[in-house]
């Protein structure tokens, strides 16, 4: 019996074992289900989804905020235009997951949307008065990564959004790659707690097709660091690729500046369980969390309908602030429903006995 | 409360609170957080002492020759140190002084360098 309990909690020690604790955590929170068995692929529950839904929403939320209007693009793109961009092709070639040929074109699982987005800013943008032109889309993006996966931290499937913007100058694109930065720290910092440093990268550490990438650098508890969200100054080389030109206010023919920001939400959560987390289970933030308060009823034959009823009362007071709650009135004995809610991170926990 | 493992005991009418107590939930988990993070990275500037403070789990800041053109250095700090140069700080100036701490030659930017995922 004991046995049975301790398998159900985290026997791992987060700051002894990192990347055991954190297998364990993802799979005991019912974050993620890994046995479909497909290589770099998996099964994200409603406890893991619920708090990528909210995720999104903080990310879509700044975005408009700052300008930028949602899309839906295609999850493929043809061969012809993941070529137009040498280096960009070059650089994703080999993580491409190739579709077999469908009327004589080749056709990808897209990767990244730039060789989407570029084309439609030709045909979208002919003046600078359409500019600038701030878009994103939240999706899929896929990438065969060859090395070994690991869920969450490296797979083959990308949960993101992905922000695709372009602008009249040089300078505007740049503006917009510190806006960028402000968006991470705005939304991943203050609002997830997450700390990180923003890295301009090294020439040949940059985004394939990019002038310049910035990353940020999230450190995990061993040490080690993570990327999380990037940005890139394309400058002019997509436009210049799929010949996406505008009339600029002096009324000559220019090519746009464009610049690309990924925030990969399935990524960042790495950082939210590993950031937070403690040998217990999940610390979820107050902003993220499926539920803000969980509520138990403590009681026995005689007092349990007014038990429960002082339960949803309470509860009902809760959600009428806006807060996310629920009373927990499953057959388990109170300390496991204890462990299971500790386990699965609600930051906030109401006992309710007869005295209450 | 789960961050901390308090209890606390919450009459019915001071419901109205939680969202108050939510907010300052939040403020001590990025407290926390910060702290995590305080004192992991570390000047660097001796090219022997990087594999240390790598294999402290913290990240060195290093004088570097570029980010630019400087491949040859980045390939020894991935040999000697399974490290990576991760880049310049994007949002700040920072200034170098003296040598790059791999080659020698004159630094003109100043990198940090850590293990990566």
């Amino acid at each position: 019996m004991t046995k049975e309990k301790d398998s159900k909690g985290i026997t791992a020690k987060k700051q002894e074992n990192f990347s055991e604790w954190f297998s364990q955590i993802i799979k005991k929170a019912e974050i993620v289900d890994l046995r479909l068995d497909i290589k770099g692929f998996m099964v994200i529950r409603p406890w893991g989804a619920m708090i990528l839904e909210n995720m999104f929403q903080f990310f879509s939320e700044e975005l408009q905020k700052t300008g930028h209007k949602p899309t839906f693009m295609p999850s493929v793109v043809p061969e012809k235009n993941l070529k137009k961009e040498s280096s960009h092709i070059k650089g994703f070639t080999p993580e491409v997951f190739w579709l077999k040929e469908i009327n004589k074109e080749k056709l990808a699982l897209r990767p990244t949307s730039e060789t989407l987005y570029t084309p439609m800013f030709k045909l979208w943008v002919k003046s600078y008065r359409d500019l600038p032109l701030k878009l994103y889309q939240r999706g899929s993006v896929f990438r065969l990564d060859t090395k070994a996966t690991r869920p969450l931290i490296r797979t083959r499937e990308i949960l993101w959004i992905e922000a695709h913007n372009a602008f009249a100058t040089k300078q505007q694109a740049e503006e917009q790659v510190k806006e960028d930065i402000e968006i991470t720290e705005k939304v991943m910092y203050k609002d997830f707690g997450i700390p990180f440093l923003p890295m301009k990268r090294p020439s040949w550490d940059k985004f394939p097709g990019a002038e310049y990438t910035v990353g940020s650098d999230v450190m995990m508890p061993d040490g080690k660091l993570i990327q999380q969200p990037s940005t890139h100054f394309m400058g002019q080389k997509f436009s210049k690729a799929f010949d996406a030109k505008f009339k600029n206010e002096k009324e000559q023919e220019d090519y746009l500046y464009t610049t690309a920001y990924g925030p990969a939400m399935s990524r960042i959560l790495v950082s939210v369980i590993s950031t937070h987390g403690d040998d217990k289970g999940l610390i979820l933030p107050f902003s993220l969390t499926p539920l803000h308060t969980i509520i138990i009823p403590i009681y026995n034959k005689e007092n349990k309908t007014k038990v429960i009823n002082e339960c949803k009362k309470i509860n009902s007071k809760i959600l009428s602030l806006g807060l996310k709650s629920e009373i927990d009135l499953s057959e388990k004995t109170p300390g496991e429903k204890f462990n299971i809610w500790e386990l699965k991170g609600v930051p906030m926990r109401i006992e309710i006995g007869e005295k209450e | 409360m789960r961050d901390i493992r308090k209890k606390e005991s919450l009459s019915l009418t001071s419901l109205s609170k939680l969202k108050q107590i939510g907010k300052e939930y939040n403020k001590r988990l990025l407290k926390k957080a910060d702290k995590m993070f305080e004192g992991k990275i570390i000047n660097c500037k001796i090219k022997s002492e990087i594999k240390n403070i790598l294999n402290q789990g913290k990240i060195a800041r290093i004088n570097f020759c570029s980010t630019e053109e400087g491949t040859k250095c980045a390939e020894v700090v991935e040999k000697e140190f399974n490290g990576d140069i991760r880049g310049i700080l994007a949002n700040q100036n920072e200034k170098s002084s003296g040598n790059c701490v791999i080659c020698g030659k004159p630094a003109t930017e100043v990198a940090y360098v850590g293990r990566s995922y």
